[in-house]
């Protein structure tokens, strides 16, 4: 089946495509600190690595994947004119977002209870400020589920795709973000 | 602020004192230089805050302009919030010139007014966060056929917001790229602070300048 596509569509609105370069600048600026630092100090940094939990980042990294993946399904379903369904996908999109909300605090909460803290050492400095940091990307991209959640319920005529699309492609930075970080200190 | 950059430049803060400094290293920065300097600097850096204000003002007219007959919560936050930001800086701005008035004294005291300076320069970054946001939000309610600002503003706005996020966290830190002499802790939030300053007016002379247009027709029309 041939489906008749325009030559050139941007998703979303082309400002939102602005604002994720430049979320990501700063982050590819937390990149390079973070690689910046392990260089003057490889010995800490890899004996502080071992302290930290793989499962909780590993589960969080498959609960923002999932959560992306119903987001996904939610827009494209928007864009068919399924608009009820699209408002239903959103929900275990948002839950997944709320489980890695709940996961972090757990990670967090055993880290300190450990006496592990911001001014344990540079590798603990950076690592709650980029993940906090990247934590508070979390809570305000909740905000923009639920308020899509509510786009998709009430706008039925269809005619809020760029709104959908512009909210997904949020979140999926907010993905992207993580899938960066959790290699880069957690693993590698 | 085309004034207050280079007078904190000539007073020496650009880069500040590392907060990791001892007392008495802290008090030789303001003994160092002649203390004139420093009194000349912070005196007129007290003053800013009159001009910071009406700057916040132009920005809350044209949220007004976007509002229309809706309830006025994006310009009379935006105002409230550019008067405490600005008030801030001005006692941050009133430290330094404490510090600077008496050199003589205790090296303690004065790291003690110091550390306060720099904490309510930097530190108290919500005022500024509010704006940002304020302004953001009120650009994506724009939903004129000739808006205001343009909506990649809107963005701007929430991006700035998120730069300056990272100078709250000041007081957490003495050392690292998130102290108050540190990248993320000063240099980028005061960079994107000047950038976002400058664009921001742009935008509004540019929208009062369509303004003054379009009324000019308006009245051409009736006549």
């Amino acid at each position: 089946m041939k489906k008749k596509v325009p030559l050139k569509r941007l998703p979303g609105e082309e400002g939102v495509w602005g604002f994720v370069f430049g979320d990501m600048l700063l982050f590819a600026m937390f990149f390079v600190t973070f690689l910046f630092y392990r260089y003057e100090n490889g010995a800490l940094f890899a004996q502080s690595q071992t302290l930290l939990n793989q499962n909780y980042g590993a589960i969080n990294t498959l609960l923002l994947l999932t959560s992306s993946w119903f987001v996904a399904l939610g827009v494209s379903q928007y864009g068919k004119g399924k608009t009820k369904t699209s408002a239903r996908l959103l929900i275990p999109a948002f839950i997944c977002g709320v489980g890695f909300v709940v996961i972090k605090f757990f990670e967090f909460g055993e880290k300190i209870a450990a006496g592990i803290t911001l001014n344990s050492n540079e590798f603990f400095t950076l690592y709650y400020m980029f993940t906090g940091i990247h934590l508070v990307h979390v809570f305000v991209g909740l905000g923009v589920l639920f308020f899509l959640w509510r786009v998709a319920r009430q706008v039925t005529d269809g005619s809020a795709t760029k709104t959908l699309e512009s909210g997904g492609i949020f979140w999926h930075m907010v993905d992207l973000l993580w899938i960066v970080l959790f290699p880069l200190i957690y693993l590698v | 602020m085309l004034l207050v950059f280079p007078l904190l430049i000539i007073m020496g803060f650009f880069p500040p004192p590392s907060p990791a400094e001892g007392s008495a290293a802290i008090a030789a920065h303001y003994q160092s230089k002649s203390s004139w300097i420093f009194l000349l600097g912070g005196a007129v850096c007290v003053q800013m805050s009159a001009p910071g204000v009406m700057w916040s003002a132009a920005i809350s007219v044209q949220l007004r302009h976007i509002e229309k007959n809706e309830p006025p919560i994006f310009s009379l936050t935006n105002i409230a919030c550019g008067v405490v930001a600005f008030s801030v800086f001005t006692f941050a701005c009133a430290g330094w010139v404490i510090c600077a008035f008496r050199p003589e004294r205790a090296p303690e005291i004065i790291q003690t007014m110091n550390d306060w300076s720099f904490i309510v320069f930097l530190g108290t970054v919500t005022p500024l966060m509010g704006q940002a946001v304020t302004i953001g939000l009120a650009i994506f309610s724009d939903r004129s056929d000739e808006p205001v600002f343009p909506r990649w503003a809107g963005f701007m706005n929430c991006w700035a917001a998120l730069i300056f996020l990272p100078a709250g966290l000041i007081p957490f830190f003495k050392t690292g790229p998130f102290a108050w002499h540190g990248f993320f802790g000063l240099w980028l939030p005061v960079l994107v602070f000047g950038g976002w300053m400058l664009v921001m007016s742009i935008l509004v002379l540019r929208a009062i300048s369509k303004q003054k247009i379009s009324a000019h027709l308006t009245t051409q029309l009736a006549d």
